[in-house]
């Protein structure tokens, strides 16, 4: 057993504050076991980091650890977080959701965040228990391969972090700092009757929050204008605020003042991104917009008292990072976040919801969104603590670079019922990624194109296994999107011809498996089966000598070429005399791409000059070509080509049709692909209602144009 | 003549904006950034005729452009934003608070 590692370094031992019958009644239970917990005890020795070291004999190198249930109380998330942390540097924050097990008060998740990137903690799953009066948790983490771990922790808090409010005014102005809840009419029928305090709110946002009124301001440190700039109010903040340091803390300056430079528009403002600790002090403006009750409000008093008070917990959501309900999606959220445009959270804009204010605080519970909550309770706490992380960089990190495995899914699946491909048939296949965690996920949208993001074996007929690498490596600039649960992102995979060669064409059985970098590790694919048939007939057999060739493999795999002369060549023979082969189509697709637009080639000149020639399209050769491969057969070449890259080749045709004023053939090629995408089935699977809309709407924006 | 208020809101990450008010720029700045803060990023406001109007923003860098047609009768708040790669407009009489 190890000794409490924590026991020097705390700061709340006696935090253990205020907790009413009425939070028991809201926790249904007679003890309320959510807070904070410091680790006690971990079995087996060793550090969690890397399970195969034991931990060291060195107390500098001990673990020490946290972890923050939240399973009752106020507004309970569900969830168990934590953090390990090992010498100076090693330090590891994971987050699990919680399901409840059959005995009480035993709960298992799966861990689905970890910061930060490149740690070397690699356990998936949690099982918590807490027992006795004076409660201690039993986390066992699980799934990282080798054998569990099991810690001990003793209740430290029942809060998630410690916060100390300072409220200072502005002379002539007054702090607003707790209101009676049903003093305007406009309320939800179930709201506690009460005195609400600022204290009370962010004490059930899981803060052991202590609150004090300072003292007045003079109303000269905002200068000639009597209105105050950010750097006014920053001074004023370093100058009268008892507790300012040059450093983070649990602790805020609330300043009421009077009105902003930007005028009454401006109701409050979090003003600190000023120097290296942001987010420790914001203001709310008495004169402004927030003291004007709408004509004829049955309460005006108890109106401007409740925005001034709302306005106060809004801007001191902002200091503890919170991103307004609307900008949760934006840029760096710490977890890929959905906004919350309707939310009935002290950090939306109550004007901004349909039905304006009189509905947002008709049904306004004085509390924060459950995404914020998680963000306060269990985020890493540098992205919460006032002076921290710098204002919106972590309301947010880079969460795309911390998935772990267990958030996604990948199938790799060839678009045809039997994993057969014809002698000479370009093996194309499809990737399919799904979120399946129960939470918005964030991924780079380009991730299945990027080859660098992936490494891609084949396990030939003899048994050996080689990686396929692409001629070329494309540099995305990708941009983020969210997946929701069980979306998937859906791209194909060319891995007939490479650098390396023709890894997948002599006839045999291959195994084919894809393993994706998510950063946290490698997302493995299932392993594909797939069977190359034998050459068909002699012109195949003679054909194959000129066909596996470099030039053809480049040709095949960046839709033709301008250059490769020889292998051009060789696809129009093939084109000739396997047009009924599954290659056929290929080819002629290949060659009527590389006639469809004028190109430019370059080409030497005298004395070794460089100049472009160029290189006239042939349409009507291009057209026919292209509708032997798109239109003609279709059967075949959506399986042959796979379903993304035919709708692709088919869009292409279809705008350059377009773009040639043959608008009725790019509605018909549109039709066409839609009847064959309708009618087709893989294994008994449709293909998505969402790709068919997209084609009607293509089709429909020819028709527009005739 | 009445007044006309344009807010630039949500959305600005260091852009180029213009802005044309019935064919004529009343407005071009770089590196616009919203204040993720208070959702703001500029305003402007301006004296114009009463009548039917249009407003076009444009992003020229990021190709993004959109417009707004209206009729200005009185004293009119144009919040502009951008969303998912599209400009998007809230027209209002009253004037916009932020937070």
């Amino acid at each position: 057993m190890m000794k409490d590692p924590g026991s020097q370094t705390r700061e709340n031992d006696d935090d253990d504050l205020d907790i009413t019958p009425y939070d028991y009644r809201m926790a249904g239970r007679s003890q309320i076991i959510s807070g904070v917990y410091s680790l006690t005890s971990v079995s087996p020795p060793v550090s969690p980091f890397i399970p195969e070291i034991p931990q060291l004999p060195d107390q500098k190198r001990k673990v020490k650890g946290t972890i923050s249930v939240d399973v009752d109380g106020y507004y309970p998330q569900m969830t168990v977080s934590g953090s390990f942390s090992q010498g100076i540097k090693a330090v590891v924050y994971w987050i699990a959701q919680l399901k409840a097990d059959k005995s009480p008060n035993s709960w298992t998740g799966n861990i689905w965040y970890k910061y930060p990137d490149g740690h070397a903690f690699r356990y998936k799953k949690v099982q918590l228990t807490i027992e006795g009066t004076t409660p201690v948790a039993r986390v066992i983490f699980s799934g990282q391969g080798s054998s569990d771990l099991t810690c001990t922790y003793k209740l430290k808090s029942r809060y998630f972090h410690p916060a100390k409010f300072e409220f200072d005014w502005e002379q002539n102005e007054a702090p607003t700092t707790s209101i009676e809840t049903w003093a305007h009419p406009n309320r939800p029928d179930t709201l506690a009757h009460e005195t609400l305090t600022i204290q009370k709110v962010y004490q059930r946002a899981g803060f052991n929050a202590t609150q004090h009124e300072g003292g007045a301001v003079p109303g000269s440190e905002a200068g000639s204008n009597a209105k105050w700039s950010d750097i006014e109010l920053h001074d004023a903040m370093q100058s009268y605020w008892s507790a300012f340091k040059d450093k983070p803390q649990w602790s805020i300056w609330v300043f009421f003042a009077s009105l902003h430079d930007m005028g009454s528009s401006l109701g409050g403002i979090m003003f600190d991104e000023i120097g290296p600790n942001h987010r420790q002090g914001c203001a709310i403006f008495g004169k402004s917009f927030i003291s004007l009750a709408p004509s004829g409000d049955p309460n005006p008093t108890a109106w401007k008292q409740r925005m001034a008070f709302w306005t106060a917990c809004h801007e001191m959501g902002h200091c503890f990072n919170l991103a307004h309900s609307w900008q949760k999606s934006l840029d760096a959220s710490w977890i890929p976040l959905s906004d919350e445009d309707e939310a009935r959270s002290f950090m939306n804009y109550p004007y901004n919801v349909s039905g304006g204010e009189q509905a947002f605080f008709s049904d306004f519970e004085y509390r924060f969104s459950d995404q914020e909550l998680l963000f306060l309770r269990h985020a890493p706490s540098p992205f919460v603590q006032p002076g921290n992380a710098a204002w919106f960089d972590n309301h947010g990190f880079e969460g795309a670079n911390e998935l772990v495995n267990s958030k996604f899914n990948l199938v790799l699946r060839a678009n045809r019922d039997v994993n057969v491909f014809e002698y000479m048939e370009p093996v194309t296949l499809e990737l399919k990624l799904t979120n399946v965690t129960h939470q918005p996920q964030v991924v780079k949208e380009k991730i299945l194109s990027d080859s660098d993001q992936m490494t891609v074996i084949v396990q030939g007929p003899d048994g050996h296994s080689r990686e396929y690498v692409p001629y070329a490596h494309r540099c995305w600039s990708s941009g983020m999107i969210v997946l929701d649960p069980e979306e998937s992102l859906y791209e194909s995979l060319y891995i007939y011809s490479g650098t390396n060669g023709w890894d997948i064409a002599k006839p045999g059985n291959y195994m084919v498996q894809v393993a994706l970098h998510l950063g946290d590790g490698d997302l493995l694919s299932n392993p594909l089966h797939v069977q190359i048939s034998p050459p068909k007939g002699e012109a195949e057999t003679l054909l194959s000598g000129d066909f596996f060739t470099d030039s053809v493999g480049r040709i095949l795999a960046f839709d033709g070429s301008h250059v490769l002369t020889s292998g051009n060549d060789t696809l129009r023979k093939v084109r000739d005399q396997l047009g009924n082969r599954r290659i056929g189509l290929h080819a002629n697709y290949i060659l009527g791409n590389e006639v469809a637009t004028d190109s430019r080639v370059l080409t030497t000149r005298g004395e070794g000059r460089l100049a472009f020639d160029i290189k006239k399209a042939v349409p009507k050769e291009a057209e026919i070509l292209l509708r032997k491969s798109l239109i003609e057969n279709t059967k075949t070449a959506v399986e042959s080509f796979g379903h993304i890259d035919y709708k692709y080749y088919t869009d292409k045709y279809s705008d350059w049709l377009s773009g040639h004023r043959k608008i009725s053939a790019a509605v018909h090629a549109q039709e066409v692909l839609y009847d064959t995408l309708a009618a087709r089935r893989v294994h008994g699977r449709k293909v998505l209602d969402s790709v068919l809309q997209g084609i009607e709407d293509k089709k429909a924006a020819y028709t527009a144009k005739r | 003549m009445v007044l006309l208020h344009i807010a630039l809101q949500d959305g600005f990450r260091n852009n180029t904006v213009l802005m044309r008010l019935n064919g004529k720029r009343i407005y071009r700045k770089n590196n616009l950034k919203t204040r993720t803060q208070i959702g703001l990023a500029d305003s402007v406001e301006l004296e114009t005729d009463e009548g039917p109007a249009s407003l076009e923003v444009s992003l020229p860098q990021e190709r993004i452009v959109g417009s707004i047609a209206f009729v200005l009768k009185s004293v009119t708040y144009i919040g502009v934003s951008i969303i998912e790669g599209e400009v998007q407009f809230k027209v209002q009489n009253v004037p916009f608070g932020y937070l």
